[in-house]
């Protein structure tokens, strides 16, 4: 028995290519099954290396004996892709960080989603391994903070331990991931998730090496782990913390950075992984490698890994199911987005023709025995290929589907598996964390089966907002308060499709949450599924005509089709009129195309001219043909192209008018302040006026000053009566924005989605949107005062400046009070400094500063043009003060 | 009536002694027995030591600093609150002398 084990591994070890279990029976004749016994106990034993797949393959580790060593030392870095270009420098740091006597010195690792941070983090541990400042058997502890994030106390055990009796269900002692990454590596990925007391302790443990296990007061335990944490969180506070308290910062680039070799060898590696991993020849055309070379990928080296993966996925089904001879996928199997890297081809540097030989029209990647590493996970990573697998030989097995059929069948089928990257792509952090996990899973069941049942579409946001209102109608439920639509009868018979399906989902969610759903409640859901079609249905019917009547040969032509090209509709007639046309005749002309085709004018006529005696058409064309007409003149392309959009979804004619007569106004009188006495408001609005824009009104009272603005929430049945409801409120107020689940429109009034209040860089643009900032009051005041600075209100203005580029440049959210006592400092700072008052001094300003890299920056940068408009200089100990008003008085949420 | 002391805190005490100036002249036509003064946050310390201050206002670009100096003031008795936005950017001498009034007031 032992001499069979010892004959495969020694057959093994003379094999260049790894085996499955079925070559070496036979090629040993051996029955396979023995065989497979054999090769298990030689894995578990450590000899050979065992290669998941279909079918699994092994091969021998010690091959040293008849090839060269290949994992000399300190080989950890070369895998990635990059280690001597992009990675150059963080790689340096990594390996200073890892042999930093005595232990290695703690690292954070900063990067966008998908830039690696994981896969680096395996690649430091390797590298202590290979240079032995860590022993052979040393642990590597992975975990991620946002696992157990909703409950802190969990996550803080789960981390350092628990001691017993701590709280119920403690009941015996628990050791922590400290504790088992003693002598080796904790890897703590999102570490920003960490609640405080947990960043604490950490940085308890980074400045001593003690820490304390939940529910321990007296004694401290010690562990010799090296922390390695990562996060996306580019936040100055985040920054700030760690960077104070984490010796090693290393920044991944994010994908966008990289060069193109590496994007190049990203994807190739990728392909040549795949293959290895189906045991299969992969051929794809040129356009696909070019395409996935250079489009736009959000979520980076994450983001193309998977969109190959399903193109791969696809290229698998259709092996599968048509038994071809190898994998092949073509510029049609890409998704759009990935489709549209073709786009950019001609943007690309030179360097793209060396990469993708310009004579090849297809690339092959074939099964090598050399290893890759991208992901090491291959187990899990084989479940799409087994789940289409499965598939088929069940569909096969019933026989009930041809071949072809079988692939579109699948196919539909295929966008379940990809779920989990696809909600990860649309939802952000914070709107996961938002809505319970539960909430979103039935709403993706809930919007899946709506979808199919209706035949349509809707955006990742819709399904956001139905999960907030979803949230709030339960709890509502819950605590037995009343849900009334006020117009539930009209909803029905108007929505009749979309209401049976709303009863449908009703059901299900009764079922999933053991509650009575209302009839009531049954509307607004009905509401929700009819979200997308309310606008465009209205639109054909009742559209304004548009004509653009200008001199020259081909100006209005040639301004109408740029703008139906830019929005790639058809609404809209030019007509040209030479130089050599007299007036009378083009009149004529006018008068004929629109009698033409009268139908087309029926509901109104915008005449956009450009000067002299066409002006002066629209009069007499109302007059003659019975017509409503407006004319526009001096009219520019932005204007043709805002009367163009808003007659293509049927705007009425006076709305059009009013609105690009105003965007004319705009244009000319930029500068021209804006006054206005009545009381600033924001309106929030969802169907029900209490779910979703009760959440997104306490969103905003954390961040915006309450005591001069006014949050309106208002119910949104009808577009028409939201709109009758903003006419009365502008009586006494100033509408500054709308913020809610339907889009409103109406009266250039800014409307942003409930999704946009949740994130942080909206957010700030929102801000500054909606504030009302006492700029003349604060000229008024210092006026007389100031006597070194020359214009107050100029100088007011361009410190309010300042402070609002800082604000979006960084995502800060300022109190707006702080902001004015920003400015009123730098007001009397710049005055002082032009009377050559003595500077004070900020204690341990170096420090400080250093602490604060991305803040410094900006403020010098900004600070310039006014140093050198004002002469005068902000000294840095002055900055250093500035920098901490603005680093402590902002909002972290 | 006693005298009133009004401590006003901004960063570099140059913004807030434009607002003592107004204060003063509000105070001294209503008849107020006070002593109105303006420090940079670095002196405030030394000042809450040696004057007996009655009431301290802060400036909003300082208002991070609340929670420092509510310690540094706890069980002394000295009310602390920031100065009014608005109040502040249009430096009203009266509402803010009203506003220290009232804390003085509601600490008794």
């Amino acid at each position: 028995m032992l001499s069979r084990k010892k004959d495969i591994l020694t057959y093994l070890v003379k094999q260049d290519t790894p085996l499955s279990a079925q070559e070496i029976a036979l090629a040993m004749e051996l029955n396979r099954a023995n065989v497979s016994r054999y090769l298990n106990d030689l894995h578990k034993e450590g000899h050979i290396e065992k290669r998941s797949g279909r079918p699994v393959l092994y091969q021998a580790k010690s091959r040293s004996s008849a090839l060269p060593e290949l994992t000399t030392q300190q080989e950890a870095f070369h895998k990635l892709v990059g280690y001597n270009a992009s990675l150059k420098v963080m790689i340096q740091q990594a390996k200073a960080a890892v042999l930093y006597p005595p232990r290695g010195l703690h690292t954070i690792i900063f990067g966008e989603t998908g830039t690696g941070k994981t896969l680096f983090a395996e690649c430091m541990y390797q590298f202590a391994l290979e240079s032995q400042v860590l022993s052979k058997d040393a642990p590597f502890v992975s975990f991620n903070c946002a696992d157990y994030a909703q409950n802190p106390q969990l996550l803080f055990g789960h981390i350092f331990g628990v001691k017993k009796g701590s709280y119920t269900g403690a009941t015996e002692d628990r050791a922590g991931l400290m504790h088992q990454a003693d002598g080796g590596i904790l890897f703590l990925d999102e570490i920003h998730r960490l609640p405080p007391e947990g960043q604490e302790m950490l940085f308890t443990f980074i400045d001593k090496g003690v820490y304390r296990p939940l529910g321990e007061s007296n004694q401290t335990q010690t562990a010799s782990v090296q922390i390695i944490g990562a996060t996306t969180e580019n936040s100055e506070v985040l920054l700030d913390t760690f960077n104070r308290r984490i010796p090693m910062a290393i920044t991944l680039p994010p994908l966008a950075e990289r060069t193109i070799e590496e994007r190049y060898e990203l994807v190739a590696a990728f392909l040549q992984q795949e293959a290895q991993r189906l045991n299969q020849k992969i051929v794809i055309e040129r356009e696909v490698l070019l395409a996935f070379m250079l489009y736009p990928a959000k979520a980076n080296i994450g983001q193309v890994q998977r969109d190959l993966k399903l193109v791969c996925a696809k290229a698998f089904l259709h092996y599968r199911t048509h038994q071809t001879d190898y994998l092949r996928s073509t510029q049609q199997d890409l998704p759009l987005a990935v489709q549209k890297g073709l786009l950019l081809v001609k943007e690309a540097p030179e360097r793209l023709n060396q990469l993708v030989d310009r004579h090849k029209s297809h690339f092959s990647f074939v099964p090598m025995s050399q290893k890759i590493a991208i992901n090491e996970n291959v187990e899990s990573d084989m479940s799409v290929y087994n789940a289409i697998e499965e598939r088929v030989e069940e569909a096969l097995k019933m026989g009930l589907l041809k071949e072809i059929e079988l692939e579109g069948f699948i196919q539909n089928n295929l966008p379940h598996y990809f779920n989990d990257y696809l909600e990860k792509l649309s939802i952000s952090d914070i709107h996961q964390e938002l809505i319970p996990i539960d909430i979103r899973k039935v709403t993706e069941k809930l919007y899946d089966f709506a979808e199919k049942k209706l035949e349509r579409t809707y955006p990742s946001k819709s399904r956001f907002a139905f999960s907030l209102h979803l949230q709030s109608a339960i709890e509502r439920i819950k605590e037995k308060r009343p849900i009334v639509h006020p117009d539930l009868n009209s909803v029905r018979k108007n929505y009749s499709k979309e209401f049976q399906v709303a009863i449908d989902l009703s059901a299900m969610i009764e079922q999933q949450f053991g509650i009575d759903i209302p009839f009531d409640e049954i509307g607004f859901i009905t509401m929700f599924l009819t979200l997308e079609a309310q606008e465009p249905e209205k639109a054909a019917v009742n559209q304004v005509g548009v004509m653009v009547i200008m001199h020259g040969k081909s100006t209005a032509s040639s301004m109408l089709e740029t703008a139906q090209d830019l929005l790639d509709t058809k609404v809209g007639v030019a007509l040209n009129m030479p130089l050599t046309v007299k007036v009378k005749e083009m009149y004529e002309t006018v008068r004929q195309a629109i009698v033409a085709n009268k139908t087309l004018y029926e509901h109104g006529l915008l005449l956009l001219t450009d000067m002299g005696s066409l002006n002066a058409f629209g009069g007499m064309l109302a007059q003659e043909l019975g017509l409503a007409v407006r004319t526009l003149s001096m009219t520019s392309t932005p204007i043709v192209l805002e009367a163009i959009r808003m007659a293509s979804i049927g705007r009425q004619l006076e709305d059009i008018y009013q609105n690009c007569r105003m965007a004319m106004t705009l244009e000319e009188s930029i500068n021209e302040p804006f006054q206005e006495e009545k009381q600033p408001a924001l309106i929030v609005s969802c169907f029900t006026g209490e779910g979703v824009a009760k959440r997104v009104e306490n969103r905003l009272e954390k961040v915006m000053d309450t005591t001069h603005l006014t949050i309106i929430p208002l119910q949104f049945l009808q577009l028409e009566k939201m709109k009758q409801q903003i006419d009365q409120l502008a009586e006494q107020y100033t509408i500054k924005a709308i913020i809610g689940t339907v889009p409103v429109d109406y009266q250039n009034i800014p409307y942003y989605t409930a999704y946009e209040a949740f994130d942080r860089k909206k957010m700030v643009e929102i801000k500054n949107q909606v504030e009302e900032w006492p700029l003349d009051k604060i000229s008024q005041t210092l006026t007389g005062t100031l006597k070194e600075v020359g214009s107050i209100s100029r100088l007011v203005e361009n410190l309010q400046q300042v402070i609002q580029q800082l604000e979006v440049d960084l995502y800060l959210v300022l109190p707006i009070e702080v902001k004015v006592g920003l400015v009123l400092h730098l007001a009397f700072l710049m005055e002082s400094m032009k009377n050559g008052k003595e500077v004070r001094t900020f204690s341990d300003k170096e420090n400080y500063l250093m602490k604060h890299p991305l803040i410094v920056k900006k403020l010098s940068e900004l600070l310039i043009p006014l140093e050198e408009d004002y002469q005068l200089s902000i000294p840095q100990d002055e900055q250093a003060y500035l920098i901490q008003m603005i680093v402590e008085n902002q909002l972290t949420n | 009536m006693s005298k009133k002391t009004i401590m006003l805190v901004c960063s570099a005490g140059m913004s807030t002694s434009l607002l003592v100036t107004k204060m003063e002249k509000v105070a001294a036509e209503r008849g107020i027995d006070s002593e109105i003064f303006a420090v940079s946050a670095s002196d405030a310390d030394n000042n809450i030591e040696s004057k007996s201050v009655d009431v301290l206002l802060l400036g909003p670009q300082v208002r991070f600093m609340k929670a420092q100096f509510e310690k540094k003031l706890d069980g002394k008795g000295i009310p602390l609150e920031v100065i009014n936005m608005q109040d502040y950017g249009m430096m009203n001498g009266e509402k803010v002398l009203d506003q220290a009034l009232r804390l003085i007031d509601e600490a008794k």
